[in-house]
């Protein structure tokens, strides 16, 4: 099967902060809303009902899977991580958002 | 408690979501509890059974936990109806029902004319016709006769249907106000209000005005349930008043069976032949009449030989007035009396 990743474009705000979130290392759920949070500034929360209906879909489309890593502080957690093609669409989303930003400097300049 | 909400509401998403993510989030919410969790869990709760109708997530497992790796072990749950149908169905199957309920619970006031055997007969209750059986198939023939009406039923409707208020309030029209009446009681009445203003004038609720203020206030006197419904008697019914309608009706439920019956909202004679008398006797308006009062009346010389022999008898307290409820209790004395006597020179059969 062919996955192309302009296919997933543009990614939704949950869904990329999610993406961003996993791109550093694996993390599991409460993990992927602090780091959620931290990236945003406090500016963008997800709650626990969000991020699994995103992870949900991600995993579904292939972008996330589950690294099978046990955590023995709480067996309850798993550990998600990127696919290499949620990889391809995370440098696909952060190359299109550049484009627009460049793009944007360049009217304002010009303004 | 808050927790076991929580976890009850992660339990209730659908099988496909609660079987990979229930324990995660439960987990999450043990880290980090917040109201804000149970919030965002009844969010999630009906996006999964309303938006989500699948396809069912393929969960790959990578083995050694290396990306490169082929899947261990792929899990697919078992087919089911879509989500979306199932929801959809549920919520067309409530909307109908509901509609039903507000039909049947809303229907108007026309009375369902077959409510033989109920336990509060309504005068539509009519008497039940029916032929006998052939006399060459039966040896015994039966016949029904017409059924003796309680003539009192006639009085109690005629009464309901004088009473503008009672109208409103009786929504099936069997003459009792039952609990759920009680209960809408304020949007009862609220459909007299005319002006919209929020509040019942004496005339909305069926005032004919005559006798000025002081008419007004003994129109609601003669009606026990303006009487409940008037707390400050003032001759009006206001906002604060309906809204506190169903309360007020309460305290006339003498038996306590939660409804009222036409003993508890009709006036007995008594009361009505009291309220005449304060009507007539009572100028100060203190609710009760002294001796002087009575003879200030420009009343007949009969009249009043009868006023104040009642008004001695029922001054119990020996305050020199007769308030309202000695009045009552000495003319259902009275009346008592006058019934007896009736029945006593009526012939025995």
């Amino acid at each position: 099967m062919v996955e192309e990743a302009d296919h997933h474009l543009p990614l939704s705000s949950s869904n990329l902060y999610i993406l961003l979130a996993l791109a550093g290392e694996e993390r599991h759920g409460y993990g992927i809303m602090q780091e959620v949070v931290r990236e945003s500034g406090g500016r963008y929360k997800l709650g626990p009902g969000t991020l699994y209906d995103n992870l949900q879909k991600l995993v579904a489309s292939n972008l996330v899977e589950l690294s099978g890593r046990q955590d023995f502080e709480d067996p309850r957690r798993r550990y998600y991580r990127l696919t290499k093609f949620g990889k391809d669409v995370l440098a696909a989303e952060i190359q299109r958002l550049e484009s627009i930003v460049h793009s944007a400097r360049l009217r304002l300049e010009t303004a | 408690m808050v927790r076991e909400i929580y976890v009850q509401l992660v339990r209730m998403h659908p099988p496909r979501f609660r079987t990979w993510f229930a324990d995660e989030m439960i987990s999450i919410y043990d880290q980090a509890p917040g109201i804000g969790l149970l919030v965002d869990a009844t969010i999630s709760l009906f996006r999964q059974w309303l938006f989500r109708p699948g396809p069912r997530p393929i969960m790959a497992v990578a083995a050694n936990g290396h990306p490169d790796d082929m899947p261990t072990f792929w899990m697919e749950e078992p087919y089911r109806p879509s989500a979306l149908v199932l929801g959809g169905g549920s919520w067309l199957s409530i909307a109908a029902l509901s509609l039903a309920l507000f039909a049947i619970s809303h229907g108007g006031d026309r009375r369902i004319a077959f409510f033989i055997g109920a336990h509060r007969p309504s005068l539509q209750v009519l008497p039940f016709a029916r032929a006998s059986g052939a006399e060459a198939e039966l040896d015994t023939q039966v016949q029904m006769g017409p059924e003796k009406i309680d003539p009192s039923l006639f009085a109690t409707a005629a009464y309901f249907k004088a009473s503008r208020v009672l109208r409103a309030l009786d929504l099936n029209g069997d003459y009792t106000l039952s609990q759920r009446e009680i209960r809408l009681a304020r949007r009862s009445l609220l459909r007299l209000d005319i002006d919209h203003d929020g509040r019942l004038s004496a005339e909305e609720v069926g005032w004919i005005p005559y006798g000025g203020d002081r008419g007004r206030r003994d129109f609601f006197r003669f009606s026990p349930v303006l009487e409940a419904l008037d707390a400050d008697h003032d001759g009006e019914l206001s906002s604060a008043e309906t809204r506190g309608a169903p309360m007020l009706l309460r305290k006339l439920d003498v038996n306590r069976d939660g409804a009222l019956t036409p003993g508890e909202v009709i006036p007995a004679l008594a009361d009505v032949q009291a309220n005449l008398l304060l009507m007539q006797f009572d100028v100060d308006e203190d609710g009760a009449i002294s001796v002087e009062e009575a003879g200030r009346q420009p009343r007949t010389r009969h009249v009043i030989k009868s006023a104040r022999e009642v008004l001695k008898s029922a001054d119990k307290d020996g305050d020199g007035k007769a308030s309202r409820q000695e009045l009552a209790n000495e003319l259902r004395l009275v009346i008592e009396k006058q019934s007896q006597y009736e029945r006593a020179l009526r012939p025995s059969r």
